[in-house]
């Protein structure tokens, strides 16, 4: 049975990010250099409207689209009012730049202008080594430190140091937690049960929140707030699990990304959260998938054992008939409460 | 080429979808082609494997075990053709459902012709449709250029125009789609299908071929106003379906080789295999089937020689926050067994999104799933009926029309606790009328027969006559207004064996008479107070009903289905409906 382990968290590793522009651009680093994770890489302008003029819809019925001049050319930067096309007879008839812009194309009676373009400055977001550069699009950034991947990633990233306020796992996090004083922080917090907590985040300003888990109905606040926001636990009341508490809480004042992208499993898209720090004695590979094997510690990460950690004592041949009368393949695992439970492979996620 | 029985050709089917990867095995015995056996293993397609011959390799290995025959050696390569010695295989085919949906913009004229029928041809793949452009489109072209290049279509399929007729509009629509091309940056440039005008078809590959990734041609959709011809563009999508998903999936060019490109998309194959059986019944009713999956639900009938086949993104796992978009907690939870609150309901169902591979392990877990299963059911027969050619038989406009059987495949269904919690799933979700035969297909053998009748015709005829399906229950259904308690039906059956059952069901009634597999019966249906069993109003028939998991079962409860609004007095009924199907 292969077990694809959903998350990783690892203690200390090497990481590897591709940082890309979202069209292509200029890169400014080269293979080789090092970079620190404010550092530009990569700068592009966003066309974010386009105008298609078209001397068609100017010409009378059965008028000649031959008798269209072009006035511009492709690549040209034109200014709001200047001439772009103009139709032949008396008197002749111009089409004008509705705005400031850029042509993009020119082809036959059309001209095509991009306009409101908005520079886009990317980051390393890692201080690390460039060990691949995508021309025209940004690079590869390697870096060593703590990774923490999550679930639930509201589309932001941002750089911070790391702070927890974090005493137990169950903890909830309240708007005094995120006050003036966290500004900068990536502050490391448990549930989030109100408004009210990510609005203090925001008049702070924190730099991003580590959740454990975060309630439902403030998904559409949380999308809106302007930093990233993640969860290590998912939506609803959950605790922290064992394995991001422990690393989450040990890395205070640690330079962190914290990289919270919207989760898409089938484009292979996580949240994460990658801590740097200054020793890098005890490097960890990150691990591919394996088979589980009895000793295994692991996460569980739905109802009824929602983020219970457990090891596995054993693992049966036969598929077993579990208590709601599915059948599936199953291992035996000891909680750390002690009691021992029948849990279906898939729904084990090993730990480090 | 097709292959004959006296070439003896095994065949290995693998179908990768997102949650699992399933291999399945065809070989001749005694002269006929038969389903040897069926082996499935967690799919591998994303992180951290990001390969999916891992998967395809560990269902082929479990495959091995159960069958005794080796297909892989030592080193995992297939044994590709079969030996002398009995190993490996003769052919290997595949279907493709694993990967993210495709994103599909469709463009044609008129919104209510060539458009609506471009979205059907998209919902024959798994796909969203991203963007619609049309020339009634109240858009500037400027903001129609400005919604391509946000939302970044993988597709774009072109229709419109009938066969010689105008052209200049069709011509004004292959600049905004070139120009959208254009924008896109070379990574992104689409792939564009077109299936317009045929006296255009050259002018289109031209506009189009330095701004798509691929230009595909088809022949027209809709050659006229009243007729609209899906298959063959339809067919071109679908045979270009590994390149377009390729691009996500790792472990693909292996799969091409082994396959020599027999890939399909999984949904295509099984609406393929549906179109065959319509053939072979040739009945004024239609052959149907649903696939329930984590990030889709496929659904295919097949009337005679007319057909429709559906897609929607919504599904029990990846697409399960569409599915709750166009739905509502509430909703979902009218359909439980189990008092379970609005929170947990939601709570689970919206980290059931990170998990979609996960098994439910209780009762309640198990419960909500198969609420949601029914009301991503219902969902899809909703938009199902909207495009159901006028020759099916409809009881009622927003009901399916007349099917018979109903093939069912989802892990759902197929590994539900118990089949009575599987029919009930599908009783409650489709709400069918009439008469019809539920059949699970655990073998997955509608895509398998699909994909091989591409490569070898013979045997996915041969196969499908073996039967290799399970029956799970024959559904008498009538449809009428008639007030609860009061009788609507006279059921008498009567066994090969003799023996005589005799029933009278009052409405809202859900009744079952065994009658187990290999059994055979003689059933007289006679409505009651003008009811409709399918017969017509009021009309009696007999049938003859071959036994099953659960035998036969008459649901007169009423379509569509009602529910009590107090949810103590809902939940005990819906209790009731589980026990009288076996729990």
């Amino acid at each position: 049975m292969i077990v694809r382990k959903l998350r990783q968290i690892a203690g200390i590793a090497s990481i590897r990010e591709a940082r890309l522009l979202p069209r292509p651009g200029r890169v400014l680093v080269e293979n080789g250099q090092q970079v620190s994770a404010n550092d530009i890489i990569a700068e592009t302008l966003i066309g974010r409207q386009h105008i298609l003029l078209d001397a068609r819809d100017l010409l009378s019925l059965g008028e000649d689209s031959k008798k269209v001049k072009i006035l511009c050319k492709e690549g040209q930067r034109v200014k709001a009012g200047e001439p772009l096309l103009q139709i032949g007879g008396v008197p002749p008839r111009t089409l004008r730049a509705p705005q400031d812009g850029r042509v993009l194309l020119t082809s036959g009676p059309q001209v095509l202008l991009e306009v409101a373009r908005e520079p886009v400055n990317l980051e390393a977001g890692l201080g690390g080594r460039v060990t691949e550069v995508h021309e025209g699009w940004g690079a590869v950034i390697q870096a060593e430190g703590t990774v923490v991947e999550g679930l639930w990633g509201n589309g932001r990233f941002d750089t911070g140091t790391i702070f927890s306020v974090l005493e137990k796992p169950t903890d909830v996090l309240r708007p005094e937690d995120v006050d003036v004083s966290r500004r900068g922080n990536i502050v490391v917090g448990g549930h989030c049960q109100d408004a009210n907590t990510l609005k203090a985040a925001k008049d702070s300003p924190v730099r991003g929140l580590i959740l454990s888990s975060l309630n439902p109905d403030l998904i559409p606040l949380a999308r809106r707030m302007p930093f990233p926001i993640m969860t290590t636990d998912g939506l609803g009341k959950r605790p922290m699990n064992s394995a991001a508490f422990k690393l989450l809480t040990t890395n205070d004042d640690n330079g962190a990304t914290l990289f919270a992208q919207e989760f898409n499993r089938l484009r292979g898209h996580t949240p994460k959260v990658v801590i740097q720090i200054a020793s890098l004695s005890g490097m960890e590979e990150l691990e591919p998938a394996r088979l589980l094997a009895p000793g295994d510690k692991v996460l569980m990460n739905l109802e009824p054992y929602a983020g219970a950690v457990g090891v596995i004592h054993r693992i049966l041949s036969q598929r077993k008939r579990l208590p709601n009368g599915i059948r599936a393949y199953v291992a035996q695992v000891n909680l750390e409460n002690g009691e021992r439970a029948y849990v279906p492979l898939t729904n084990l996620e090993l730990l480090p | 080429m097709p292959a004959s029985v006296v070439d003896d050709v095994s065949i290995l089917v693998l179908d990768i979808g997102n949650i699992n990867t399933r291999a399945v095995l065809f070989d001749v015995v005694e002269g006929r082609y038969r389903f040897i056996a069926y082996a499935d293993a967690p799919s591998t397609t994303t992180p951290p494997v990001r390969d999916l011959m891992v998967g395809a390799r560990q269902a082929i290995k479990i495959l091995q075990e159960k069958t005794g025959r080796t297909l892989l050696m030592d080193d995992d390569s297939l044994i590709l053709p079969s030996t002398d010695g009995g190993q490996g295989v003769d052919q290997v085919a595949a279907v493709l459902s694993a990967g993210p949906l495709l994103k599909v913009a469709v463009a044609g004229l008129l919104e209510e012709v060539s458009v609506e029928s471009a979205r059907r041809l998209a919902e024959m793949l798994y796909a969203q449709v991203v963007d619609i452009l049309h020339i009634n489109d109240t858009r500037s072209v400027s903001e129609q250029l400005d919604s391509l290049a946000a939302r970044k279509p993988d597709v774009i399929i072109v229709a419109g125009g009938t066969d010689g007729g105008a052209s200049q509009a069709l011509e004004r629509l292959f600049e905004v789609i070139g120009l959208g091309g254009y924008l896109a940056s070379p990574e992104n440039r689409p792939t564009i299908l077109y299936a317009g005008n045929q006296d255009l078809a050259a002018e289109a590959q031209q506009a189009f071929e330095a701004v798509a990734e691929n230009v595909h041609l088809a022949p027209n959709i809709r050659p006229t106003l009243d007729h609209e011809n899906l298959l063959p563009a339809a067919n071109e999508l679908a045979r270009a379906w590994a390149g377009l998903q390729g691009r996500w999936l790792e472990g693909i060019e292996e799969l091409i080789t082994w396959t020599k490109g027999m890939i399909l998309p999984t949904n295509f194959a099984q609406g393929r295999t549906v179109r065959l059986l319509g053939a072979i019944y040739d009945s004024p009713k239609g052959v149907m089937s649903v696939d329930l999956g984590s990030a889709s639900v496929s659904l295919h009938a097949a009337y005679g020689r007319l057909w429709q086949s559906k897609t929607l993104p919504l599904g029990l796992g990846d697409s399960l926050m569409r599915a709750l978009q166009r739905s509502s907690i509430e909703r979902i939870q009218r359909w439980l067994t189990l008092d379970i609150s609005a929170d947990e309901v939601r709570e689970y169902l919206y980290n059931k999104v990170f998990y979609p591979d996960h098994v439910p392990m209780s009762k309640e877990t198990a419960a909500i799933e198969q609420a949601m299963a029914r009301e991503v059911l219902w969902l899809g027969v909703q938009a199902f009926v909207r495009d159901m050619p006028a020759t099916a038989i409809s009881l009622h406009p927003r009901l399916l029309p007349l099917v018979e059987p109903i093939f069912a495949a989802g892990e759902v269904f197929t590994s539900a606790p118990t089949p009575g919690q599987a029919l009930l799933t599908l009783l409650d979700g489709l709400q069918p009328v009439g008469v019809t035969t539920f059949v699970l297909d655990d073998n997955d053998l509608l895509a398998g027969l699909g994909v091989i009748g591409e490569v070898n015709a013979l045997a996915a005829a041969q196969v499908l006559e073996t039967a290799a399906f399970t029956n799970l229950a024959t559904v008498i259904a009538p449809v009428g207004a008639a007030r609860q308690g009061t009788p609507v039906l006279k059921i008498t059956v009567q066994t090969e064996q003799g023996d005589e059952t005799r029933m009278t069901i009052k409405q809202g009634g859900l009744e079952v008479i065994s009658l187990a597999p290999g059994q055979r019966a003689s059933v007289m249906i006679e409505p009651l107070r003008g009811m409709n069993a399918g017969f017509g109003p009021g009309r009696s028939h007999r049938i003859t009903v071959n036994g099953s998991l659960l035998g036969l079962v008459i649901d007169a409860r009423g379509r569509p289905l009602s529910l009590p609004e107090d949810p103590v007095r809902r939940r005990e009924l819906m209790k009731k409906w589980l026990w009288a199907l076996g729990g």
